[in-house]
């Protein structure tokens, strides 16, 4: 056993095409946080826009 | 006045906006990591990951672990990865409870997969006990690799081999997790820090991912090549109570790099009192005090060979390890400017709140999102990390229409809220809040094991809020290294809440 992914029966414990989707999702869960991190500045523009419409 | 006093009244006036400027620097810089999450999905280490199992051996100290241990071991054991590739060696530290029953009944159920390693004299602390299984691994040449845990977490099922993939890459000394509380159902002290983590852990150490320099691996998923582990010569640290920040620097010194992969998750059960919390945290913030110093000549000094020298690093590293100071500084400056300076005080405490709610926002609306599925349980405590008092100060700087027209008018018409006293006497105590708060957060730990204690104090955390309480801590342990005092392992005790649902 070791690093061609065999467990002690011989057979693999993730495919080459198993790792390569598992990495995919990874990247893309990954670069959806950008979305989720404009999702935050917007609730801080807002925050900001509130503020200088209530102390003019 | 004279020329001498005008210079003297100017000199002193900017040094206190410098002060109250060094209380925003930590706001932007936490601000800043934390934005850096942004970029993680473009900046990472996934195009270097190959499906990788090395033989891995899982080093467990354990002291007086009985409660939690079986389980864990159970946990491993159903991993997906391969059975043949996977030991587990339980250091224990000469255990007093049922430790080594549930070592015994372990081994028989999963024989030579659990092999249980006695130490007869213990309390040296967990450096000693990890040392006492490593020199027995290094000197057999099975393991390929090291995966320290504590006995406690519990490993979701593909969390290994997600992290074993980044050690394909040669370059990779070693690999971390994430670390989530995982206490069910949870207090309101294990709700914080499941808070806490997702910004501390979920956050930061993509950013750190980012910018190629890792803090700290976690204490409970530590995962090193073999290679790695002679390298920093096959022992871990004992002179500090920070022994894996020790190994995460010294791994990349050695020129090997340190990766997060936020997708491996651990559960961990986590201090549920305020006095447990301050012990944990105590040992962790007296360690990182040691570590600073030790790597004195490493801060803002770039090299090659790693990122720890760099200007951001630093610049993240000392704005927590220096909060407490700047949460002073920036009281002392608006004290100061208060009697020196009304308005210009008053101007800048504006500038820091409306700074200060600008990254509560960010940070809360954005950590929440990061790791949904624990965002829902904990979202309260999110809005009040920073506690009550200061989520008001907050409001009022953001709308201050609310509490002119609506709070005070309120009070006004009870008879509060007027008069120079009262608005001299409210204004100092917001100006003095930023350093107050760890104060009150201290009385919180005082009061926690007296009588009526428990509700109080968490109560008072509440509303002093939990962000001033690891300030609190963080300045406990500035006095503690300053005084020399007696490095002790105060381990934090486990009893078997962590649930995977």
């Amino acid at each position: 056993m070791g690093q061609d992914g065999e467990d002690g029966e011989g057979r693999p414990v993730l495919t080459p095409q198993q790792h390569a989707d598992e990495v995919k999702h990874a990247v893309r869960t990954e670069r959806n946080l950008a979305w989720k991190a404009l999702i935050a500045v917007e609730a801080v523009v807002i925050i900001v826009l509130i503020h200088a419409i209530l102390v003019r | 006045m004279e020329p001498v006093l005008v210079v003297l009244a100017s000199g002193a006036r900017w040094l206190l906006v410098g002060f109250v400027m060094a209380g925003a620097l930590p706001l932007v810089a936490a601000a800043w990591q934390i934005a850096l999450v942004a970029v993680h999905g473009w900046r990472n280490h996934y195009a270097e990951c190959r499906p990788y199992f090395p033989r891995v051996a899982v080093l467990i100290p354990a002291w007086n672990e009985g409660a939690v241990l079986g389980a864990s071991i159970d946990r491993l054991m159903r991993l997906d990865y391969p059975e043949d590739a996977l030991r587990i060696y339980v250091v224990d530290d000469a255990s007093t409870d049922q430790t080594p029953e549930v070592l015994a009944a372990k081994s028989d159920e999963y024989p030579g997969r659990v092999v249980h390693l006695r130490r007869e004299k213990g309390g040296e602390g967990k450096a000693h006990t990890l040392n006492h299984g490593l020199a027995i691994l290094l000197a057999d040449d099975w393991m390929e690799a090291l995966l320290v845990m504590d006995a406690d977490v519990i490993y979701t099922p593909n969390s290994l081999r997600w992290m074993t993939r980044h050690l394909a890459d040669p370059t990779v000394g070693a690999v971390t997790a994430y670390i989530k509380e995982g206490s069910k159902p949870g207090s309101t002290i294990t709700k914080f820090i499941a808070f806490e983590y997702i910004t501390a852990q979920a956050a930061a150490r993509r950013s750190q991912n980012v910018f190629g320099a890792m803090a700290c691996l976690a204490g409970g998923a530590q995962l090193h090549s073999r290679e790695n582990l002679v390298a920093i010569g096959g022992r871990i640290d004992t002179t500090s109570l920070a022994e894996d920040t020790f190994t995460t620097f010294l791994t990349q010194l050695n020129g090997r790099r340190v990766v997060f992969e936020p997708h491996a998750e651990v559960l961990a059960e986590e201090p549920d009192s305020i006095n447990g919390l301050w012990k944990q945290r105590l040992r962790w913030a007296r360690g990182n005090v040691q570590l600073t110093l030790r790597f004195k000549n490493l801060w803002f000094r770039r090299s090659r060979a790693h990122g720890l020298g760099d200007a951001s690093f630093g610049l993240f590293w000392f704005c927590l390890f220096l909060l407490p100071l700047f949460m002073i500084a920036a009281s002392i400056g608006l004290v100061g400017l208060y009697f020196l300076d009304f308005p210009l005080a008053w101007t800048l405490f504006h500038a820091l709140w409306i700074t200060n709610a600008v990254t509560y926002v960010f940070i809360g609306v954005f950590a929440l999102q990061i790791d949904p599925g624990t965002g829902r349980r904990v979202w309260l405590h999110a809005l009040m990390f920073p506690g009550l008092v200061s989520v008001l100060i907050i409001l009022y700087t953001c709308f201050p229409p609310l509490f002119d027209v609506g709070i005070a008018g309120l009070l006004r018409q009870v008879g509060l809220g007027t008069g120079p006293v009262w608005s001299a006497g409210l204004t100092l105590f917001i100006y003095v809040w930023l350093a107050a708060s760890m104060g009150a957060a201290w009385l919180a730990k005082w009061i926690e094991p007296r009588r009526w204690g428990r509700p109080l104090s968490v109560a008072l955390v509440w509303i002093v809020g939990y962000g001033p309480l690891l300030c609190a801590v963080t300045f406990t342990a500035y006095v503690k290294e300053a005084r020399r005092a007696e490095m002790t392992w105060d381990k934090t005790e486990k009893t078997g809440k962590v649930a995977l649902s």
